[in-house]
């Protein structure tokens, strides 16, 4: 009280013209400043000397009306005069303390009495209440109230940025969810479902209530509507818009994102009035470049109704996105044709089994262009002639997507069907060549190879047309390639036949038929990739699976390929009388590979075996297998042998591991072991400490009934079971 | 080419034991279950487009509804490579069917590995108080491991899949019956 101060009722000090008040908030952030005083004089006094402060200043002359307008103002601090009629000052504090929207709102006290002091003391001890004694000091009462007010615009602040880091985080899922829609898109959407896809989930993240995509149209110099949804947006009726002409033009050629707001959006016409704004009106704009690979793609445009919806903010998370967008659209230009329809024709060239052939063992893979899964050029094709014949086609068309697949496919039926006629290599290209020439129009080119490999006779019969030549390894490891004449790629020149040749082709040799992507690399000698694959073919392993996959590790480059690669091995197993030796990783797969090369091995070996026979044989041999599997073996890379042989009378199969076997052990050991004693006449098990070998014996059918008497033949010694 | 056909003859006879690898896709009438890998290509694998012989083509194994009745339907190659997959979804019965109808017919090689999975799902089964009908072709390959390993005495083995959903929902109608 020390402070002479005029008192309340008085002559209010002057006001500080508005425009001098230099710290005036914006009105966006203004806050709050809840007045109330039964007297009107003192309100006016209040509102003069808190004025300065620019805040907003709310009045009530009642504790009703103070509660009244708490319900739907935003306040930051209460003045509050303790003695007031009707409700008083106290009274209300307790209700405005007890509702948990005003709750921590700071109430300033405006009393003249001392016991009024007491009572708030005593009641307030703690929260952020304060109180002014009347007549009051101005400076002090603003600064009391400016301290407040800096305390909740700091708390606003603090809540604004949490809020703010909110929706950073929500914009963060936005991006990632827009990420996974275009990923998603990719496996299935054409242009138009991506683009609907986009409009729908950024015009709902964004809460717009116009989206528009314009895309790139190389018929005219501009963008073109692509997609829209929602009020109307300012794209010219005829959905195009020129690069540099109008706003978005201007936009789109500068690669630039707007924010754009009323007249710029709806410009007035040159000679009329400015629209007016209707409810349907859009009034707040944002417009984004859509570039990938440096080539803009699109443009993007949200709208709303609402004055002022969109801010700086919201452009940046768009743009942001948009990046994202542009990607998933260019992906999906890349791959207009539609992958559905490309994988079920690249499916349907590639023969989805290869034959079997008692004497052949094959193995193909396809490799597509590294660069887009796109359907190539590339096919491959293996068929049973006869029982000794197999037809081995390999091809390339120049070109790729649906067109080269059309052309592919045609050319596979077409050779197939030749080839099954009974025509030679050289004959059946010729033919084809003629097809090609009548019926595919210029410009179709189209290398292939054709074999026909006789597993009686051991020779290899081949023609090709400008295909490169198939390598053969011998037992030995040697690799040459098997070189023919006339060598003009199909559609060229049908008076041209293409030279047929034949080579030996001995047990245990091994054919490589491949397409040029195998031995091309750019900037590079093909000599040089020829070489290559010789040295890889050389070096690889016996089985033709591995030999593929060894040869495809050795040959390919690091970068990916913008070729696709076909590539077809086909082994020639030993003739008549031969053992089965297989020696196989010890691993679940193994087994079943192990049972159909014995079914194989078998039907050519002792066709005189019943189908019943060979079953039991396949069944007591895959026990054995995965006895050794399951028990003998703990690290991944072990082996075991399985040989199968005619042995005398009898069909010898032997599994031998060289790891620790432990007898079988529980229900399905057990029946394993049981199994192959139902099903052989002699089991025997060699167990030592270096290995074991299972030997499984059965009795072939023919004169001598008795043949399995002395049974010793490839028993070796140990302890043998049964 | 010259007459080679003559002594070829037993080789062409291959094919009778000598069964595609790659399996048949399932063709119930009234397959619910989805077809696990049902002869589908593997499409994310870069360079398999055709690897025959893989095992993930070695068996295949789907539950349907037949008439009310489950039936699951195997077919391919059983063995302990292709086994899981096939014990996997023969487990999957729900607790509240009557039984199960396992159909073999397009089996074309089993072996211990899944007669251990029969035997234990036999097992289970009778626990549960559901029934376990095996259908089985006479003189088919399984067939004749189900009766070499004298499961053919432990549980119900039919010819054909008809009668087998048929037994199944006279069962299921009995206990009311009486």
């Amino acid at each position: 009280m020390s402070p002479p101060a005029h008192d309340a009722d008085g002559e209010p000090e002057p006001a500080p013209a508005r425009p001098g008040v230099a710290s005036a908030a914006e009105p966006e952030t203004q806050l709050g400043i809840l007045l109330v005083d039964d007297h009107s004089e003192n309100l006016a006094a209040l509102n003069a000397v808190l004025e300065p402060l620019g805040e907003r200043l709310v009045t009530a002359d009642s504790g009703e009306q103070a509660l009244r307008a708490l319900l739907h103002e935003e306040i930051a601090v209460i003045l509050l005069d303790v003695r007031m009629a009707g409700m008083d000052g106290l009274e209300t504090a307790r209700i405005i303390r007890g509702r948990p929207r005003t709750r921590h709102i700071p109430i300033i006290f405006l009393t003249a009495q001392a016991s009024d002091i007491e009572e708030i003391a005593l009641a307030y001890a703690t929260g952020a209440v304060d109180y002014v004694i009347k007549p009051f000091e101005p400076e002090i009462l603003r600064a009391k109230v400016s301290v407040f007010v800096e305390l909740s615009r700091e708390r606003a602040e603090r809540v604004r940025q949490s809020r703010a880091r909110a929706e950073a985080e929500a914009v963060a899922r936005t991006v990632r969810t827009l990420q996974i829609l275009s990923d998603a898109a990719l496996a299935h959407l054409e242009m138009d479902g991506l683009a609907a896809e986009l409009l729908e989930r950024t015009g709902t993240l964004f809460q717009a209530d116009a989206a528009c995509l314009l895309m790139r149209d190389e018929t005219f110099h501009g963008l073109t509507r692509q997609a829209h949804r929602g009020v109307a947006l300012p794209v010219p009726a005829d959905g195009h818009v020129m690069l540099g002409a109008g706003i978005l033009g201007r936009l789109a050629a500068e690669r630039r994102p707007g924010l754009l707001r009323g007249g710029e959006i709806w410009p007035p016409p040159p000679d009329g009035p400015a629209l007016l704004p209707g409810s349907e009106t859009v009034t707040s704009m944002l417009v984004i470049p859509l570039v990938a690979s440096g080539e803009l793609l699109g443009q993007l445009l949200l709208g709303s109704c609402v004055p002022g919806h969109f801010d700086t903010g919201d452009l940046e998370l768009l743009t942001l996105a948009g990046d994202r967008m542009a990607i998933a659209i260019d992906h999906i230009q890349r791959f207009a044709h539609g992958r559905q329809l490309v994988e079920t024709l690249q499916r349907s060239l590639l023969p989805d089994r290869l034959p079997h052939h008692p004497r052949l063992e094959l193995a193909a893979r396809y490799l597509p262009s590294g660069l887009a899964p796109q359907i190539g050029g590339d096919w491959y094709d293996a068929l049973e002639l006869d029982s000794n014949r197999t037809a081995l086609m390999i091809g390339d068309v120049v070109g790729h997507g649906v067109r080269a697949a059309t052309t592919m496919s045609e050319l596979r039926n077409a050779l197939r069907a030749f080839t099954v006629e009974g025509h030679g290599p050289g004959t059946a290209l010729h033919q084809l060549d003629r097809v090609v020439l009548a019926t595919m129009g210029p410009g179709m080119i189209a290398t292939v190879l054709v074999l026909i490999i006789d597993a009686a006779e051991g020779t290899v019969t081949l023609a090709r047309a400008g295909h490169p030549p198939p390598a053969l390894r011998s037992a030995d490891g040697s690799v040459r390639y098997l070189e023919t004449g006339g060598t003009l790629p199909l559609g060229i020149d049908d008076r041209v036949s293409a030279g047929e040749a034949r080579y030996a082709m001995a047990p245990g040799d091994t054919l490589l038929l491949f397409t040029d992507g195998l031995v091309e690399r750019r900037g590079e000698s093909i000599t040089l990739g020829f070489d290559r694959l010789r040295d890889a073919f050389g070096g690889a392993p016996e089985d033709v699976e591995a030999i593929c996959d060894h040869v495809l590790a050795h040959t390919l480059a690091e970068q990916v390929s913008d070729d696709d690669i076909a590539l077809l091995t086909v082994r020639l197993l030993a003739t008549v009388g031969g053992p089965l030796e297989l020696t196989l990783p010890a691993r679940p797969e193994s087994v079943p590979l192990a049972r159909h090369r014995l079914r194989a091995w078998l039907a050519a070996e002792v066709p005189q075996l019943d189908t019943i026979a060979r079953g039991d044989l396949e069944v007591a041999w895959s026990e054995a297998c995965t006895n050794v599997v399951r028990h003998a073996y703990g690290p991944r890379d072990a082996s075991f042998e399985a040989v199968a042989r005619v042995d005398g009378t009898a069909v010898s199969l032997q599994v031998r591991d060289t790891g620790g076997w432990r007898p079988p052990r529980g229900r399905h050991g057990g029946r394993g072991l049981a199994l192959m004693r139902l099903l052989c006449d002699q089991v025997l098990i060699d167990r030592r400490v270096d290995g074991t070998t299972v030997t499984l014996r059965l009795t072939l059918p023919g004169p001598s009934a008795n043949g399995s008497g002395d049974d010793d033949g490839s028993a070796a010694p140990g302890s043998a079971e049964e | 080419m010259n007459g080679d056909a003559v002594g070829s003859d037993a080789v062409s006879g291959v094919p009778v034991g000598g069964v595609p690898v790659g399996g048949v896709p399932v063709t119930g009438d009234a397959v619910t279950g989805a077809p696990v890998g049902g002869g589908a290509l593997p499409q994310t694998a870069a360079w398999s487009i055709a690897r025959p012989g893989t095992p993930q083509d070695l068996a295949q194994v789907s539950l349907g509804d037949h008439q009310g009745v489950t039936v699951a339907t195997v077919s391919g190659e059983v063995d302990m490579s292709s086994v899981d997959r096939v014990a996997g979804t023969l487990t999957g019965l729900s607790n509240l069917a009557m039984g199960l109808v396992v159909d073999l017919g397009a089996v074309e090689y089993l072996d211990s590995s899944g007669i251990s999975v029969l035997h234990d799902l036999a097992q289970r089964l009778r626990r549960r108080s559901q029934m376990l009908i095996i259908v089985c072709p006479p003189g088919s390959p399984p067939r004749r491991m189900l009766e070499l390993t004298a499961l053919d005495t432990q549980t119900v083995v039919l010819d054909e899949l008809g009668p087998a959903i048929e037994a199944m929902r006279s069962a299921c109608e009995e206990p009311a019956g009486g």
